[in-house]
């Protein structure tokens, strides 16, 4: 019989963390948070393990949100896998995977899925080279692991995140080989000054990073992105070049195009070892999928989303979703939707929740959300350029799947993700899509003029990571 | 579309409906197939792709299943399609003393048939099949004219080569019922709006029930909410298509999960295992919390090195079926031009046969006679006994 629980949380990254330190204080019984990691923080607030030589002390701001849950109020099970949420009797079954004597199976009235998000993979002909890494797996191994991910490095991207990564990497003495930003220079970033105003935590972060760059002498290329890279068994050159015109984003979205990018474009080519790739992140929606809430394409985040009332309870009942997996907000957005979260999942367990104490919190994440809000504006995830490929890049890496595979299935009459996955297996895999997915999706709206909304979402399976057989069983049993 | 609307139009993108679609295309019929979801996405895409004879009621289903199966050997030439199809023969696992005397018994008539299967000691068993754990077995009846395809493929295959033929195809139109005026046939109502045709052919597995009943047509046909999962790729384990034996033995199907053995090992090196099953009024695709555990307890028991493979995911489908045992095929007696085919119960070794069948009904050719066994107005006993709640249909698009 699985152990019944007032409120589960999914994920210790700060929305998970900040849900449920929100929670325990507000005196709900039996909070347990569930993270895959060692321990807890997300990515965010990676805490580096000590055989790593993590020894260095979290700041302030960590060390409040993890007191919040280290305490007798919330159980964390930490090493966890959730592979399965299903809705039961009005309450839900979460499936869980962990260390000896982990529960297998929890039943929880309410549920705040706290899951973040992932790289947005951006293939390009050699991207499959080793060398070539997401820019969030370069900034774990560099600021987690002090590991250098090589000594010649191209970052190409978009956004201030890549700047962190820079500086990062410049501090730990790699050579830059590059910065390139697929959008143009934020001229419009004036017009958002208001909503700018206040952020300084932020803004000391990005004029510092711009401060070690400039030291370094490494400048932000705009509009300018990796299009294919070469090497033997491993990076050697990266070709760039122009992404696009000025309005690459508007464009893309509607089906088409950047101009002038084609296989094969002329580009300057550039001498590394490394690439890293920051085109942005992808809310990881598996779960709330799988347990059969509402979800829409939203157009900013190129990516469907769990649909949320404003007190961030999905349509299915006693289901929240705070943070990155319902749209990329960033951190501080992750923090006041975590409260939030918690408040909403007190008040559907029937405790009074003042209402001052909502507005306050909404108050604080409607400030947060403007900031988010001008970086969606001033730096769109609009550099997957489908236009680059050519019919021997691998687009699904789990199965091996090439865009010329893909194409000649689009030939045949595939128009969606799913059909393209039964037709050709891209996306049924270990990762079940989610390196592939949004890879497909910018593919077939190229290849048929269609929105990208149009392939839909791969069809959600449990388990949504690979379990072992004998993980799948009831402890009691194994 | 012609102004004078379709000759026919084919609802469901299965396997079916696909092969319909082909042969009445082929013949010259102005045809149109018609897929509420994406091609293969209902319970043709969610079977393991087994060419199965062993489970063929006796009497004119097998001898249909024998002639049906024949047809694979050309299949892939005549489609001009690579359908990865293989001949591994199969191997029905029997655990205890009881089934060992019906499969004894069931050997003799097959081979009577003219059915290659064969009663097999656990030592012969575990030689053909090393992973097998000698304690989960007393033998096996072997039959060596079994294969497997991917289904995918196939229901791809007869979409394309029929659209060469002038077929017409739609996805993602759901088709909402069928239109009859004066007891005839005039075509279907679909979201995109209403379809003039001549004549409908059902195709949709289990949806065909609700869908019947838009034209006053109540057909015999029930449904198990079926469930299966898939591993990640494994070195060799199994080179058969395994089930239990313990299929024959269960008493009709339970509004409890039940759950039985099957195993195939994709050529990719993934193994399918199967499944767990409950009888249902409700058209869903949403896997349950207690199918994967019990497919695991059941796959391990039998095959102990499965313990550490890693599952990749699970999937569950409305898998039609009819009481009888004999499928829905044929014309409708109330409606003049609705054609229906589901319930089958092996449905890919029966496709080639069926999607012909389907066209010469159309077309109006000779069909043998005795296919009346099969008619979808026969009255069925026990029908009724199956609970099946027409106010409880609710479905998912999942």
């Amino acid at each position: 019989m699985a152990e019944s629980i007032e409120l589960a949380v999914v994920g210790a990254g700060p929305a998970g963390l900040a849900a449920a330190g929100q929670a325990a204080e507000l005196g709900l019984l039996s909070v347990t948070l569930v993270d895959a990691f060692a321990l807890p923080g997300g990515q965010y607030y990676k805490q580096t393990p000590p055989e790593l030589g993590g020894d260095a002390a979290p700041d302030e701001s960590v060390r409040q949100l993890l007191a919040g849950v280290d305490q007798k109020a919330v159980r964390l099970l930490a090493g966890t896998s959730v592979w399965g949420l299903f809705p039961e009797d009005g309450a839900y079954i979460l499936c869980l995977y962990g260390p000896p004597d982990t529960p297998r199976r929890l039943r929880a009235r309410t549920v705040i899925l706290a899951p973040g998000a992932y790289d947005r993979p951006a293939p390009f002909p050699g991207w499959t080279l080793p060398g070539v890494m997401t820019a969030g797996a370069a900034l774990a191994l560099v600021k987690h692991q002090h590991v250098l991910p090589g000594r010649r490095i191209l970052l190409s991207g978009t956004g201030p995140l890549q700047l962190v990564l820079a500086r990062h990497l410049i501090d730990a003495g790699a050579e830059l080989a590059g910065v390139l930003d697929a959008n143009p220079f934020p001229w419009s970033g004036w017009r958002h000054a208001g909503a700018v105003w206040g952020q300084w935590e932020r803004l000391r972060e990005g004029w510092e990073s711009l401060r070690t760059m400039r030291k370094a002498g490494v400048g932000i290329r705009w509009s300018h992105r990796v299009l294919r890279a070469t090497g033997d068994g491993r990076v050697e050159q990266a070709v760039i070049g122009p992404a696009g015109g000025q309005d690459a984003s508007r464009q893309i979205a509607g089906g088409q195009d950047a101009r002038g990018l084609e296989p094969g474009s002329a580009g300057e080519t550039v001498p590394v070892d490394t690439i890293c790739l920051g085109h942005g992140l992808m809310p990881a929606v598996q779960l709330s999928r799988l347990a059969g809430c509402e979800h829409r394409y939203q157009q900013a985040q190129r990516a469907y989303v769990p649909v949320r009332d404003e007190r961030l309870q999905t349509t299915l009942e006693g289901l929240f979703v705070a943070g990155d997996g319902a749209g990329i907000g960033g951190k501080d957005v992750a923090l006041w939707e975590g409260r939030l979260a918690a408040l909403g999942a007190a008040r559907k367990l029937g405790r009074d929740v003042a209402p001052d104490r909502v507005s306050a919190v909404d108050q604080a994440l409607a400030d947060q959300r403007r900031f988010a809000a001008v970086l969606d504006a001033l730096f769109p995830s609009s550099a997957h350029m489908a236009g680059l490929l050519t019919d021997d890049t691998v687009l699904c890496r789990c199965e091996e799947i090439t865009v010329g595979e893909i194409r000649r299935a689009v030939d045949e009459g595939a128009t969606t993700v799913n059909a393209i996955r039964m037709l050709t297996r891209a996306g049924m895999g270990r990762c079940q899509g989610r390196m592939c997915g949004s890879s497909v999706a910018e593919l077939l709206a190229r290849e048929l003029g269609q929105p990208l909304e149009a392939a839909g979402q791969a069809t959600p399976r449990p388990p949504v990571v690979p379990i072992p057989l004998d993980g799948l069983i009831d402890n009691e049993e194994a | 579309m012609p102004g004078q609307g379709w000759d026919v139009v084919v609802v469901g993108g299965g396997l079916i409906g696909s092969a319909a679609a082909y042969h009445l295309a082929r013949s010259g019929m102005r045809t149109l197939l018609i897929e509420q979801g994406d091609l293969a996405s209902g319970a043709s895409g969610a079977n393991f792709g087994n060419v199965q004879v062993q489970d063929a009621e006796f009497g004119l289903s097998l001898e249909l299943t024998l002639q049906g199966y024949e047809k694979f050997s050309s299949l892939e030439a005549e489609l001009d399609y690579d359908l990865d199809y293989q001949r591994t023969g199969s191997l029905l696992l029997i655990e205890n003393e009881h089934q060992w005397v019906a499969m004894q018994q069931r050997a003799a008539s097959l081979q009577v048939a003219g059915v290659a299967a064969q009663l097999l000691d656990r030592d012969e068993v575990c030689r053909l099949e090393p992973s097998l754990s000698p304690e989960a077995v007393i033998g096996a009846l072997f039959h060596a004219n079994e294969g497997n395809l991917n289904p995918f493929k196939l229901v791809h295959a007869y979409a394309l080569r029929g659209r060469q033929h002038g077929l017409e195809v739609w996805t993602h139109t759901e088709v909402t019922g069928i239109s009859v005026q004066g007891e005839r046939v005039t075509g279907v109502d679909t979201n995109q709006g209403h379809v003039a045709a001549s004549w409908a052919v059902l195709a949709t597995g289990a949806w065909a029930r609700r869908l019947a009943q838009t034209a006053a047509v109540d057909l015999p046909l029930c449904w198990v909410h079926g469930e299966a999962l898939i591993t990640e790729p494994l070195p060799p384990l199994a080179r058969h298509g395994i089930s239990s034996a313990a299929f024959f033995e269960a008493t009709g199907e339970s509004e409890e999960q039940v759950v039985g053995f099957c195993l195939r090992q994709r050529p990719e090196g993934n193994v399918m295992i199967g499944e767990a099953a409950y009888v249902t009024g409700a058209l869903g695709r949403r896997v349950t919390a207690t199918a994967l555990p019990a497919i695991a307890r059941e796959a391990r028991r039998r095959f102990p090195a499965l313990r550490q493979a890693a599952v990749m995911r699970g999937w569950a489908i409305p898998v039609a079926f009819v009481p009888d045992n004999r499928p829905l095929l044929g014309a409708v007696d109330e409606v003049e031009g609705l054609v229906v085919a589901t319930g089958l119960k092996s449905t890919i070794v029966l496709t080639p046969l069926a999607g012909t069948l389907i066209a010469a009904l159309v077309s109006g050719s000779d069909v043998d006679p005795r296919l009346a066994e099969f008619s979808p107005s026969r009255s069925i006993e026990g029908a009724g006994h199956q609970k099946i709640n027409n106010h409880r249909y609710a479905e998912d698009t999942e």
